[in-house]
C-alpha cells in the first residue's frame, strides 16, 4: 500500500476486509445447514413448493417421531456408536502400540514404506474390496454382527492411528523412558505410565479424524450389515431413497439427527484437533 | 486359484447342526428396497401374518440402489441372509438366470385362474412369450421362480379440473392441452416425466415408443428402437417435453411426482405408489384433482409394467416357511383383504371387489392399465442395454431435439454390445 | 522380538483387509460371469476391452477434471481461511467448529440436500439467482453447469478439510524467521511468498494428496445428485465402476476397471510422495 494512507487505516482496511471474508465464509457454510435443519421440520408438501419457504409454515417434528418410531432410527443410531466407538477405540490401542514400536524402534525406510502403505486404503476403490470382504467375513460368521463392522473399520483406522502416533511419541524425549527404565520399569510399563499420558492430545485429536470418517462409512456398512440389528446410520438414512420417491424431510431430519453427535464432540474436543495436527501430521 | 478352493472348500462344510423343534417356526426374512407401495404390506399384512400363522417376520429394507448390491451379493455368496427377496420385475431375469431364486414350481407353489395373466406371466423363466436370451435352451419349459407382489405399473395420473371432460383418450389431446393451457410463467406445465438417463427416461419413453407402433427388439433380438416409428414417438415425446418443466431431464421419479402433487402439471405417467399420496392434503396440494387412467393411445395403447416381485431365495435358510407365505398373501381371500385395506393386489377377484375398489378409487384404472400392460424385454442384459438407450435419450432431451441421430447412435452402440454378448442381433 | 510383537496385530489387520481381498478382486478381473452360464477365465481380455472402452476413458476425464478442480479450489479456499483465522482472536473455537459443519455431516444426506437446493423450481440455489440475475438456471439439467454444480458441493463439504489442516501447518512454523523478515522490512505478500508457502510445503504436500486421492473415489453425491448424467458429463469412474459391477453384473470386467484405477492411483501417489520428499530437504 502507498505511503499517503496511514498506518491505522491500512490496519482497519485489513480488518474489515478480514471480517467481510470470514463473514461470507460462514454464510456460504451455514446455508445450506440452515436448509437442513428448514427442510427437516417441513411437511412432505412444503418441502418442493415453488417459490421454496425460509421457514416451515407449519413447523412440524412428526419427521423425526417418524424417524425413531417407523424408521428404527434409534437402533441405527446405538449401532453406529457402538460400532463406531469401539473400532475407533481398538484402532487407536492396537495401532498406538504398532506406532510406539516404529517410533522407538523403527528405521528411516520403514517409514517411508509407512507414509505410503496409510494411503493404500484410500486408494483402493470400495468396490473392489466388497465382495471379498464379504466372503471372509461370511466364513467367520461376522455378516450382520457389530463385531464384523469393527473389525472392519478398526483395520481401515490403523493406518492412519500409526501414521499419526508416531510422530507424537517421537517428540516424546528417550531420555523420560530411559530414566524410568533405569529405575526398574520394562518397556511396556515405560510405554503405559510414561509415553501414552504424554501423548493423549496426539490420542484425541486422531480419535476425533478416525471418528468422523468412520461415522459417515456407507458401503461397506451397507453389505457388510442388513437388519436394524447391525445396521448404522449412514444405511438407515439411505433407506429413506425409496424406488419412487425419497422423503426429503425425513432425510433431512436423519441428517441432523445423525450430525449432532459429531458436532458436539468436535466443539468439546476442537483445541486438541489443531494442536493434534501440529504436532502429528506435520512432521 | 487357491482362495477359489478353499471357497469351495468351505461351502461343501455341511451347516452346523440347527436343529430346531417343530413347534418352533423359523423367521421369515425380507429383503426389500424402500417405497410407499409397500407400506399397506408391511404395516397391515405381516402382521396379521404372523397372527395368523405363528410365523415371525422380519423386514429389512435399504435404498433401490442398495438393495440390489445386497441381493446381487447375497446370491451370488450363497450367504442366506434372507428368505425373501423383494425384486424389481426386470431383475427377474438375472436372478432366475443365474439360479439366485428357487423354483417355486418344484417346491410345489399352485397357480390358479384368479391371477392377473400379464402379471403372473413376469415371473416365470425362462419368459413364456417372447425373445429367449443366448445360453438359454429354447426348449426349456418355463418355470415359476417368483410372484407378483404389488401390481405397480405406470398410471396416467391427470387433472380432472383440467381435463374437465375426462381422461385424455389419446397423446394427440395431451398435446393439445399442454398447447393451448401451458404457462411455464406461472409453473403450469402441460405434462411432467422423468428425464434422468438410464431406467427412468427409458420407462418414461417406453409408452411412447409402443403407441406409436415401436419396439425395442425385433426378430433375433435385432435392435429396432431406431424404426421411423420410433424415430416419430420420440419427435412427439421431445414436442411434448417443451412443454415440461426446465429442468426435466434430470428428473427422477420423485421430481415428476411432486411437480404433480404441488398443482404444477396437468398429467403425468407415473408409478403407483404415488396413487395414495394424491389425497393427503400434508402430502399434496391437488386433493381431490387428481383422476386416474390407462396411458392415452396412438396406435397401439399400453401401460409400462414395473411389479414388484418376490422370489424365494436359493441359500434361504427358511424355505418352508416362505413359501408359506407366498401361498398365503397370494391366496384370493389374502388378496381381497389386502385390496381392501389400500394394497394393489395381483387377482382379479380382488380388483373386482366393490368395497375395494371404493377405499382406492384408482384400482379400476390399474386394473384395465395392468391388462394392457407390456414389461421390459426379459433379458439379463436389458439394464446394459437400458444405459445405452437412456443415454442418448437423455442426450436427445436436453438437446430438445436430434432424434434420429441420438436413436440412431444408441442402435449402434447396443447392437455391438449384443454381439459381442453372443446375441444374433439380426 | 518385542517390537514385531507389537506391530504384528496392526499387520495382521491390514492384511487381511486390504491385501486378501485384492488378490481376490485380481482374480475376478481375470474372468468373466455371465450370469446365465458359469463364470470364464478370460486371461487379460477385460483390461483390452477397457484400453478400447471410449465410455470409460471418458470417466476417466471426468474424474480428473473433478479432482484437480475441486482439489485446488479448495486448496485456495482453504489456505485464504486459514490465513485468516491464524491469530487467536475471541470467538474462535465457536467459528472454528462451525466451518467444520459441513465435513461432518453424512455425503448422503449433502447430496440430498444440495440436490433439493438445486431443483430449478423449488431450491433456495435457483431461486437466489433468479433474484439476482433475472433467469433461471437447471443447472442439473445442463450439460455445461452440471459438474461445476458437483464440484461447488464438493468444495462445500471439504474446504473445511484443507482449512484445519493447513491452519495447523500455519501455526506450527517456528516464529522467528518471520519476525527477522518483517525487522528487515518484507512486505507482508513478499512474506508470504517466499517464507510462508515454501516451509508449508510438506503440509501443502499431505493435504493436497489426501484429498485428491478423496475427490477422484467421489461416488455419494455424484450418485445422489446426478447419477452420472445429463448425458455422461459427471459419469466419474466410481460410478462407471458401480454400474458395470450391480447394473450390468458384469463382475470381470468392473473387478479389471478397480484395479486399473487402483494401479493409475497408486503410481500418481508414489509420483507425488517421491517429488516432494526430493524437493524438501
Amino acid at each position: 500500500m502507498s505511503r499517503w494512507v496511514s498506518n491505522t487505516t491500512k490496519k482497519r482496511f485489513w480488518f474489515l476486509t478480514r471480517l467481510t471474508l470470514l463473514l461470507l465464509a460462514l454464510i456460504i457454510t451455514l446455508l445450506p445447514v440452515y436448509w437442513l435443519v428448514n427442510t427437516s421440520l417441513k411437511s412432505p408438501v412444503e418441502v418442493f413448493a415453488s417459490p421454496p419457504t425460509l421457514f416451515p409454515q407449519n413447523p412440524m417434528l412428526g419427521n423425526y417421531v417418524s424417524l425413531f418410531y417407523r424408521r428404527r432410527l434409534g437402533d441405527y443410531l446405538l449401532n453406529s456408536l457402538i460400532i463406531v466407538g469401539t473400532a475407533v477405540l481398538l484402532s487407536l490401542s492396537v495401532g498406538s502400540l504398532a506406532a510406539y514400536s516404529l517410533a522407538r524402534f523403527g528405521k528411516s525406510r520403514l517409514q517411508q514404506k509407512i507414509n505410503f502403505w496409510v494411503l493404500a486404503p484410500r486408494m483402493i476403490p470400495p468396490v473392489a474390496l466388497v465382495v471379498p470382504l464379504f466372503l471372509i467375513l461370511q466364513r467367520l460368521g461376522l455378516i450382520n454382527k457389530h463385531l464384523g463392522l469393527i473389525l472392519v473399520y478398526t483395520a481401515f483406522n490403523l493406518p492412519f492411528v500409526v501414521w499419526m502416533m508416531r510422530s507424537f511419541f517421537q517428540e516424546i524425549p528417550v531420555d523420560l523412558e530411559e530414566a524410568a527404565m533405569v529405575d526398574g520399569a520394562s518397556r511396556l510399563r515405560s510405554f503405559k505410565d510414561i509415553a501414552l499420558p504424554l501423548a493423549a492430545p496426539g490420542l484425541a485429536a486422531t480419535s476425533i479424524f478416525s471418528l468422523i470418517i468412520t461415522y459417515n462409512e456407507f458401503f461397506f456398512a451397507l453389505i457388510l450389515t442388513s437388519t436394524p440389528a447391525a445396521a448404522t446410520l449412514p444405511v438407515g438414512t439411505a433407506a429413506l431413497i425409496g424406488k419412487t420417491q425419497t422423503l426429503y424431510g425425513e432425510m433431512a431430519a436423519a441428517g441432523v439427527v445423525a450430525a449432532v453427535p459429531l458436532v458436539i464432540f468436535a466443539l468439546l474436543v476442537q483445541r486438541h484437533l489443531v494442536r493434534g495436527l501440529t504436532m502429528g501430521a506435520v512432521k | 486359484m487357491a482362495l477359489a478352493g478353499a471357497v469351495a472348500a468351505v461351502q461343501s462344510l455341511p451347516g452346523c447342526g440347527r436343529s430346531r423343534s417343530p413347534l418352533q417356526r423359523g423367521r421369515i426374512t425380507f429383503g426389500s428396497f424402500a417405497d410407499p407401495a409397500l407400506d399397506v404390506l408391511k404395516e397391515v399384512l405381516l402382521p396379521e401374518f404372523e397372527k395368523a400363522t405363528g410365523i415371525p417376520t422380519e423386514w429389512v429394507e435399504a435404498d433401490f440402489s442398495g438393495w440390489l448390491q445386497k441381493a446381487l451379493s447375497d446370491g451370488q455368496t450363497k450367504a442366506g441372509s434372507f428368505d425373501i427377496y423383494v425384486l424389481d420385475d426386470l431383475w427377474v431375469p438375472r436372478f432366475a438366470g443365474a439360479g439366485y431364486l428357487a423354483n417355486l414350481d418344484e417346491m410345489g407353489f399352485h397357480t390358479d385362474q384368479d391371477f392377473v395373466p400379464t402379471a403372473l406371466d413376469l415371473g416365470y423363466w425362462p419368459p413364456k412369450v417372447g425373445l429367449r436370451q443366448p445360453g438359454l435352451d429354447p426348449k426349456a419349459k418355463p418355470a415359476l421362480f417368483s410372484l407378483p407382489l404389488i401390481s405397480d405399473l405406470q398410471l396416467l395420473f391427470y387433472r380432472n379440473d383440467i381435463y374437465s371432460s375426462g381422461p385424455p383418450a389419446s397423446w394427440d389431446e395431451v398435446l393439445e392441452m399442454a398447447r393451448q393451457k401451458s404457462d411455464p410463467s406461472k409453473r403450469q406445465y402441460g405434462w411432467v416425466s422423468r428425464g434422468v438417463k438410464g431406467n427412468p427416461v427409458v420407462n418414461s419413453y417406453f409408452v411412447l415408443l409402443h403407441d406409436f407402433g415401436g419396439k425395442i427388439f425385433g426378430e433375433d433380438w435385432k435392435v429396432v428402437f431406431n424404426s421411423p416409428q420410433a424415430i416419430e414417438s420420440l419427435e412427439f415425446y421431445l414436442n411434448l417435453l417443451s412443454y415440461a418443466p426446465e429442468g426435466v431431464a434430470e428428473f427422477d421419479s420423485d421430481q415428476e411426482g411432486e411437480t404433480l402433487l404441488q398443482g404444477n402439471a396437468f398429467a403425468a405417467t407415473m408409478w403407483t405408489g404415488w396413487c395414495g399420496q394424491t389425497d393427503d392434503p400434508t402430502k399434496s396440494r391437488v386433493v381431490g384433482k387428481i383422476d386416474f387412467a390407462v396411458p392415452p393411445k396412438k396406435i397401439n395403447q399400453i401401460a409400462k409394467l414395473g411389479l414388484f416381485m418376490a422370489g424365494i431365495a436359493a441359500s434361504a435358510p427358511n424355505k418352508a416357511e416362505a413359501l408359506e407365505f407366498l401361498r398365503w398373501f397370494s391366496s384370493s381371500p389374502t388378496q381381497l383383504k389386502f385390496a381392501r385395506a389400500g394394497g394393489t393386489p395381483f387377482k382379479i377377484s380382488a380388483f373386482n371387489d366393490a368395497e375395494a375398489r371404493k377405499k382406492s378409487r384408482w384400482l379400476d384404472a390399474i386394473f384395465k392399465a395392468l391388462l394392457l400392460g407390456v414389461p421390459s424385454p426379459r433379458t439379463s442384459d436389458w439394464s446394459k442395454i437400458e444405459d445405452i438407450l437412456g443415454t442418448e435419450l437423455n442426450k436427445a432431451l436436453i438437446e430438445r431435439g436430434g432424434a434420429k441421430e441420438h436413436l440412431d447412435a444408441a442402435a449402434a452402440e447396443a447392437t455391438a454390445f449384443l454381439k459381442s454378448a453372443g446375441y444374433p442381433a439380426g | 522380538m518385542l517390537p514385531l510383537l507389537l506391530i504384528a496385530p496392526t499387520a495382521i489387520f491390514a492384511l487381511a483387509v486390504t491385501v486378501l481381498p485384492l488378490g481376490y478382486t485380481v482374480l475376478a478381473s481375470l474372468q468373466e460371469f455371465p450370469l446365465v452360464r458359469p463364470p470364464a477365465f478370460v486371461g487379460l481380455q477385460n483390461y483390452q476391452n477397457l484400453l478400447h472402452d471410449a465410455n470409460f476413458r471418458g470417466s476417466l476425464g471426468t474424474t480428473l477434471l473433478f479432482t484437480v478442480s475441486a482439489t485446488g479450489i479448495e486448496f485456495v479456499l482453504g489456505l485464504v481461511l486459514a490465513l485468516l483465522l491464524k491469530e487467536e482472536f475471541s470467538l474462535q473455537g465457536i467459528i472454528r467448529s462451525t466451518l467444520i459443519i459441513p465435513m461432518v455431516i453424512a455425503p448422503v444426506v449433502v447430496g440430498i440436500i444440495w440436490r433439493l437446493l438445486y431443483n430449478t423450481d423449488a431450491g433456495l440455489f435457483s431461486f437466489v439467482i433468479q433474484s439476482l440475475f433475472g433467469t433461471n438456471l437447471s443447472v442439473l439439467s445442463s450439460t455445461t453447469l452440471a459438474l461445476p454444480a458437483l464440484i461447488l458441493v464438493d468444495i462445500w463439504e471439504w474446504t473445511p478439510f484443507m482449512f484445519l489442516i493447513l491452519l495447523a501447518g500455519i501455526q506450527s512454523l517456528p516464529q522467528e524467521p518471520f519476525e527477522a523478515a518483517r525487522v528487515d522490512g518484507a512486505s507482508p505478500w513478499n512474506i508470504f511468498l517466499h517464507l510462508t508457502l515454501p516451509m508449508l510445503r510438506p503440509v501443502i504436500a499431505v493435504a493436497l494428496l489426501i484429498r485428491a486421492l478423496d475427490a477422484f473415489t467421489v461416488f455419494d453425491q455424484v450418485f445422489v445428485l446426478t447419477q452420472g448424467g445429463p448425458g455422461t458429463a459427471t459419469e466419474v469412474a466410481t460410478l462407471m465402476i458401480y454400474k458395470t459391477a450391480f447394473r450390468f453384473s458384469q463382475f470381470g470386467y468392473a473387478a479389471s476397471m478397480a484395479i486399473f484405477l487402483l494401479v493409475l492411483v497408486a503410481g500418481f501417489s508414489a509420483g507425488v510422495t517421491r517429488a516432494f520428499k526430493e524437493r524438501s530437504v
